[in-house]
Formats: structure tokens, sequence, C-alpha cells
């Protein structure tokens, strides 16, 4: 599929400009590529830098624990170290300035560390102080909605808003007292997650300090579905959602009438209605993924693909026998959509070549 | 024996549909990996039907070498993945089963897994520089090979490492292949074919190694767990800093692509 997608990167855009005879100068063609690098780090060390802070606040908290600094007894230490870590995490990232040099890397990779010890010694402190299970979001929701905009670090701004919405789904989830409303909440939190998602992926005029917010909502929906939930209303969301990418993706709704928009229309609705969400949300990302030339949503599509069809056809309430016949019966939908896409490009083909 | 003849349709039909399409197109080459996945089914459900008592080693051993055949003939990474996860199931389940080994042979299971992830990841590489097969060259197959061959290679070293007193000859014998392993493997990508991925995931094993280290040592000083957790996570900043240092080097010198 790789083949299929056109790749980006700040100097190819710059070069193509310039062979377009559009004046590009070097001047202003390193400081582009430059800005365009220095606001992260590669992905693959983005990685070290995670595992890093994970192994290294866990060094720390064990450290705090092992001195008796800090205890489970007593919440007020746990807020006041938390708030410590957090506000010395925030200083060492400015201490840190933005040269690649030894001392950058050094204080950044601190400076992360301790802002995961940070967070997590506040949140257990809320959490125990408030002796309810809601008290962990509730710490979630005011660490990060402080920190947000004040720590301008990516992986940070994604596990943090991934984590409150993991946690407010989980306790939607585990509400024993409010059963009856259990399914209402679920769908509006799904609705809520589904949209927002929507909106920070599609519009192109959101800033990119809420690009990890965008990626929290889409994991978060990606755990909605494969753990917890599935109902005939997420089912609808999900369609609806699908056949509006199509025509977004395809550059406007009245693209939907041709006949292969069309045909992908009618199998998303009959895949709604024969309750696959996790099905649809692969297809939503993959289409995505592919519209943005975002690799990583591809990427996070196909793989749950599997997952997700393994789940479904486990979970069906029917004999091996009928499944066997199902999986064929799917088999061929799938290879008869080929054969008439396959004739669709055909026919066009051959109609261009008449025409020229 | 409806449920077998349906798995035996499924089979037949992706080996007759693969050939029909042909091994040349994705189309024939997924077929045929659906075909690998339908035999090891098979040999489940027959199992339990007839309840032939069979250790699990024996159905993954048989799975492995009914498919090893199309395999081989199949010029498709996925269907290589895919028999190699069934043949390291395999030799773990072997290992556990049937060969029973002594507690000095315990270890020995490592030494086969790194011969056999190992040779596959070098025969990957030598066809990959070679190009006599490109569909070797894709940069995924080189990541997931490297990253379990070194996996592999990082377990004996770190329990040596860490107890070097019960430390069995087994142990000590993988544990040295292990790091030869991890001197071979960062030649190769930093060296011979510059790979940044596969660069990474060497030198994040050799700073976990270096981490096992530093806390052995720790602990043989001070004996406490106050200092040396406080110890381990400044000296984890360190090593972790160098190591994105060296590697931000690389990347420069190299000129890989911002991923």
């Amino acid at each position: 599929m790789s083949k299929y997608i056109a790749k980006f990167n700040a100097a190819n855009l710059l070069e193509q400009l310039s062979s377009k005879d559009f004046v590009i100068d070097e001047e202003l063609s390193d400081f582009v590529i430059n800005q365009h690098q220095k606001k992260e780090l590669p992905l693959y060390l983005r990685a070290l830098v995670v595992i890093s802070a994970f192994i290294a606040s866990l060094c720390f908290i064990g450290f705090l624990f092992a001195t008796d600094i800090i205890s489970f007894q007593h919440n007020e230490g746990l807020i006041i170290w938390g708030l410590i870590f957090i506000v010395s995490a925030i200083g060492l990232q400015r201490v840190a300035g933005h040269n690649n040099t030894v001392k950058h890397s050094f204080l950044i990779q601190a400076s992360f560390a301790s802002m995961v010890v940070g967070k997590t010694l506040f949140i257990f402190g809320i959490g125990n102080n408030l002796d309810f299970r809601w008290g962990i979001t509730l710490g979630l929701l005011i660490v990060t909605g402080i920190t947000y905009h004040i720590y301008r670090m990516s992986i940070d701004r994604f596990l943090s808003s991934f984590a409150l919405l993991f946690s407010i789904l989980v306790n939607i989830f585990w509400d024993r007292d409010g059963s009856s409303s259990r399914e209402l909440l679920l769908n509006g939190f799904f609705l809520f997650q589904f949209a927002g998602a929507a909106i920070m992926l599609v519009y192109s005029k959101i800033k990119c300090d809420y690009i990890p917010l965008s990626y929290a909502f889409t994991f978060s929906l990606c755990a909605s579905i494969l753990f917890l939930i599935s109902s005939a209303f997420i089912n609808i969301v999900l369609t609806c959602g699908l056949i509006t990418l199509f025509g977004w993706a395809a550059g406007g709704i009245e693209k939907l009438k041709t006949a292969p928009l069309l045909l992908a229309s009618i199998c998303a609705v009959l895949l709604g209605f024969i309750s696959a969400p996790g099905i649809l949300l692969t297809i939503i990302l993959m289409v995505l993924g592919y519209a943005k030339h975002d690799k990583l949503l591809i990427i996070v599509g196909a793989l749950l693909m599997p997952i997700f069809l393994f789940l479904y056809y486990y979970n069906l309430d029917i004999s091996l026998l009928k499944k066997s016949g199902i999986i064929i019966g799917s088999g061929v939908v799938l290879l008869a959509g080929r054969f008439y896409l396959q004739r669709k490009i055909w026919n066009e083909r051959g109609i261009s070549c008449v025409q020229k | 024996m409806m449920k077998l003849f349906s798995i035996q349709f499924g089979i037949i039909g992706c080996l007759v549909a693969s050939y029909l399409y042909s091994l040349q197109r994705i189309s024939g080459q997924v077929l045929l990996l659906s075909a690998s996945v339908l035999v090891g089914v098979f040999m489940a459900v027959f199992g339990q039907i007839y309840q032939t008592g069979a250790d699990a080693y024996q159905l993954f051993m048989m799975w492995s070498l009914l498919t090893f055949g199309w395999t081989l003939i199949s010029k498709f990474a996925p269907q290589w993945i895919f028999w190699l996860v069934i043949t390291n199931i395999f030799l773990v389940l072997w290992w556990q089963q049937a060969a029973l080994p002594t507690k000095q042979m315990e270890f020995m299971i490592f030494i086969y897994m790194i011969s056999l992830n190992g040779a596959t990841l070098v025969l990957c590489e030598y066809f990959s520089v070679k190009k006599v097969y490109e569909w070797l060259k894709a940069q995924w197959i080189r990541l997931i090979l490297t990253i379990f061959t070194l996996l592999i290679m990082l377990i004996p070293i770190v329990i040596w490492i860490v107890d070097p007193s019960r430390a069995t000859k087994s142990i000590i014998l993988s544990g040295v292949i292990g790091l030869i392993g991890h001197g071979a493997v960062y030649f190769f990508y930093r060296y011979r074919s510059p790979d940044i991925c596969s660069l990474t995931a060497t030198v994040l094993s050799c700073s976990i190694i270096v981490e096992a280290v530093g806390l052995k040592i720790l602990f043989e000083m001070f004996g406490t767990y106050e200092i040396v957790f406080l110890l381990m996570g400044l000296i984890t900043l360190v090593v972790f800093t160098y190591a994105i240092i060296y590697l931000r080097k690389i990347t420069k010198e190299i000129g890989v692509d911002h991923v």
C-alpha cells in the first residue's frame, strides 16, 4: 500500500516548488527545514525517551517510598511532592533550551521523568484523598489541563490525555451504582470521543499543539471498542462517520453518488447492520490515514483489523460450521467487490484511451 | 466430519486460488498465508475431535513442517514471519514437553532460538544486499527480526549479570553468544548496512545491559534500596541521554528521513 502514499517532507516540498519556478532562496529553505526538524525528535528516539523516563521514574518513586519521604497513608504529602516534581519538570524543560547538546538531552529526559513522577504522585494523592473512583479521573483532568499548554512535550500531552480519556471510560464501565444509565453514558462518551477525533483530524486549521490530543482521542476510541463497548448507537455513529469520511476523502458529499462510493457506502451500512464496530473503526482509521498521508493511522488500523476480525468471529454465538460458512461468504463478497472495482477501472481506462 | 471437511475445503480452496492468482501477486500470496493458518486450525480441530492426546509441540512441529514447502516458494515476507513464529513456538514447547533438560542445560533453548532467528536475519540481509529477492527489502521485516533476535539474546545476558552466582553453563554460553550477537548486529547496522531503526533497537538493548550491570554493581556496593534507587534513576538518565545523543549523531551522518 505504501506505493500509493505520497511521501511528504519539508525538503521535498521546497524542492518541488523551486522546480516549478517558485522563488525559494537558500536562506528561506534552510529556515523552513530547520523549523520542521527542531519541533520533535524522530519517532524512534521518542520511544527511547519514553522508556528512559519510565525506568527512571520508577526508580525515583522507589527511592521516595524507600526513604519514607512519601507514603500512601499521607495523601497531602503525595500531592505536595507531586506538585514539586511537576514544577521542577517545567523548570528543567525551560532551562534545557533548544540546542542539541548533551546538557539539553539530559535535562529534557530528567524533566520528562520528573513530570511522570509528579503526575503519578499527584493523581494518586488526589485519588486517595477524595476516596472514590472518579478521584483519579479528576486528578488527571486537573493535571492534564494545567500542564497541557505549559509543558510542551508531545509524548506527555498524548499520554496524559489518553490516560484521562481511558480513566473516564473505565469509570463509566465499572459504575455498578448507575447501571441503568451506564449505557447512556457510554454512548454519550463514545460520541464525544468520536466527535473530538473527527474535528481534530479532519479540520485543517487545528493548531499543531492539539495533534497529541487528536491521537489520544483516536487511541481511546480503539480502546473503547477493543475492550469494552458495543451497541446499536455506536454502530450507527461509526457507519454514518465512515460514509461521511468517504465523501470528505473523495472531495465532497456529492461524490457519494458515484458507483464505487455508493457500493462502499452500502458495504459500510451492511457492516453496521451486522454489528461490527471494530471493523468499521479500523476502516475509518485506514481511510483517514490514506487521505491525510498519516502513516501512523494506517498502521494502527491495519494492526487492529485482524484483531477485530478475530474477535468478531470468535464472539459470534453460532456453531463452528456456521462460522465457517460466514467466513467463506465474507470472502466471496470481498472477492466480488474486488472484481467489480477491477472491472470498473478497466472500463474507465478503456474509455480514457478511446477519448485520447 | 463436516467441521473437518469445511476446513479442508478452505485449505484446498486457498491453495487452488493461490495457484490461479499466481504467487507473483499479493492476492495469491495472501491466499497462501490463509492456507497456512488453516493448516493449524485443521490440526487443532482434528486433535479435539479424535482426542489424539498428542502434546502441543507436535501440533506446532507438524504445522511448521507442513507449511515449510510452500513457505520456501512463497516470496512473501509475512508468510516467512508466520512460519518463523510457529517454529519458535514449536522449539519452546518441545524444550518444555519433550526435551526435558537438566538444570545445567535449561538455557540451551536460547542458543537454539538465537541460531534459528539469527540465521534467518543473516539470510534475509544476505539476499537483500545481493538484491536476489526484492521482497526482502522492506524495512519492517528487518526490524521485526532484529528486535526478536536481540530480545532472545538479551534475556540470558541480563540473568547472567544480575545473578552470576547461579549462572549455569548454559546461561554463560548463551550469554556469551548473546554478547557476540549484539556486537555483530551493531557492527552490521552501523557500518555495513546502516539502518537507524535496527541500530536504535540494538542501542536500546545495550542500554538495558548497561543498566543491569549498574544495578548489580550498586547493590554490591551499597546493599540498601534507598541509594540504589536514587543512583539507578540518575544512571538511567545518563545512559539513555548518551544513547540518544549518539543516535542523533548517526542519524545526521547517514542522513535518514525524519521518521
